[in-house]
């Protein structure tokens, strides 16, 4: 028994260790690129190339730390947080409380669609509202906690809870509009046939009790996590680095702040058009859109993009319909990108 | 014994030799079915994948169990019947 904790607490101090030389590491870095590009190097302070290198030395890493921290602290919390927690969270609540909660749900929860839409599912067939896990499904991929570490990280606590204000709101309003369209006519009819029989809205449940959870498993949870999402999107991570290094040290300031900046009202609707076929995870666009914005993009422009991106992706939208007719994704489509815009406008407006 | 194995298009391979494993170790008889069309995941009332279920009982949803667990939890279900 003895042995088991030692084991736990030599894990605690390795994580206490590893999370202050990060944290060290990571305070250093803008001071570190610029050593390493202008001085170790030599370029020039106005190259173009030495300001991309100079981006990517500092951003990947960064980047990097700050998913992995975040990635590990959420991949413990969600080992609280089962499917079927959530779903007893979700039920029984007033509606406007119940949509509140199911837009919360939405930022620990994995924003792959393969796992968003069998929750979406077993939300439904247990009788929680259709409005409710819609509210659910537009959270899910926009408010997560990947997305908010990365805007935390990069331009600090005002802008990542803005956002997350922002998106939640979006998701309960969109939950609130369609529970007004009667979403019931919408679904396909085996999922229809699965609620005729439930009607008591019963659902099954994980049965741990012979094995409860112990610290040690859900640490290797979170270490699991980190290794998931890395595996992952680590492809995302660098092609969107290096994207975001070449428009960085490429791109000309006067188109992005002629094109990009705040007095021009279009490009809000047409970031958001041009972001809803595209697909990436946000740890893929957030270095893209911060060069855009250095460069004099405006902060509400490039996050109703980045939004749009993230939020809609077509192989979810394939999945949701197997489980709902096309009117509701419409509907779903339609919401979100409205959704990003009016963010996007707030955005521009307030900061 | 019906041991069905619940898989997601993320993949999940790993859990499909950790089931295998664990019914060699526990030396039972016991069929393992892998479900992955996930109508037929919903319908069995699975909400997050992998998961795991021995006859009736969901003995892991979301995660991957222990080797030591899924072995006791076998012989466990094969003394109840």
């Amino acid at each position: 028994m003895s042995g088991e904790n030692t084991g736990l607490n030599l894990k605690s101090f390795r994580i206490i260790l590893y999370g202050l030389l990060w944290y060290l590491i990571y305070i250093q870095l803008d001071y570190f690129s610029n050593w390493f590009t202008y001085e170790f190097i030599g370029f020039a302070q106005e190259s173009h190339l030495g300001g991309a290198i100079a981006f990517f030395i500092a951003d990947a890493p960064k980047v990097l730390i700050l998913l992995v921290v975040i990635t590990f602290i959420v991949g413990i919390i969600r080992t609280f947080l089962s499917p079927e927690r959530i779903r007893t969270l979700l039920s029984g609540k007033g509606e406007l409380a119940g949509n509140i909660l199911a837009a919360l749900a939405g930022i620990p929860t994995p924003f792959c669609s393969c796992s968003a839409i069998p929750l979406f599912l077993g939300f439904v067939q247990s009788g929680i509202p259709i409005g409710v896990a819609m509210a659910f499904l537009i959270s899910c991929p926009v408010v997560n906690e990947v997305a908010l570490a990365l805007l935390f990280g990069i331009y600090g606590w005002k802008v990542a809870g803005l956002y997350a204000l922002l998106g939640m709101a979006k998701a309960v309003v969109g939950g609130l509009v369609i529970a007004r369209l009667h979403p019931e006519r919408f679904l396909e009819e085996w999922v229809a046939r699965l609620l005729d029989n439930n009607p008591k809205g019963e659902a099954s449940k994980e049965d741990t009790g012979l094995f409860p959870l112990t610290w040690e498993d859900r640490i290797a949870d979170g270490t699991q996590a980190v290794r998931e999402i890395l595996a992952g999107v680590w492809h995302y991570l660098v092609g969107g680095i290096a994207l975001g290094a070449m428009i960085y040290g490429y791109m000309p300031v006067e188109f992005v702040s002629q094109y990009m900046g705040k007095e021009t009202w279009w490009n809000v609707p047409l970031a958001v058009l041009l972001g809803i076929p595209l697909y990436a995870s946000a740890v893929g666009v957030i270095p893209i859109i911060q060069a855009f914005i250095i460069k004099g993009a405006a902060l509400g422009t490039t996050l109703a993009f980045m939004m749009s991106v993230i939020g809609i992706s077509i192989p979810e939208l394939l999945m949701l319909r197997k489980v709902v007719k096309l009117p509701l994704i419409k509907i779903f489509v339609g919401i979100v990108a409205l959704g990003s815009v009016v963010v996007g406008y707030i955005f521009n407006i307030l900061i | 014994m019906i041991v069905k194995v619940y898989l997601s298009c993320c993949g999940g391979d790993k859990v499909v030799d950790l089931v295998k494993e664990a019914v060699r170790l526990s030396g039972i008889s016991a069929a393992i079915e892998t479900v992955t069309d996930f109508k037929e995941v919903a319908k069995d009332g699975i909400m997050s994948t992998p998961a795991i279920k021995i006859n009736d009982r969901i003995v892991a949803s979301g995660r991957m169990p222990k080797l030591q667990d899924l072995v006791t939890l076998l012989s466990k279900a094969a003394e109840d019947k």
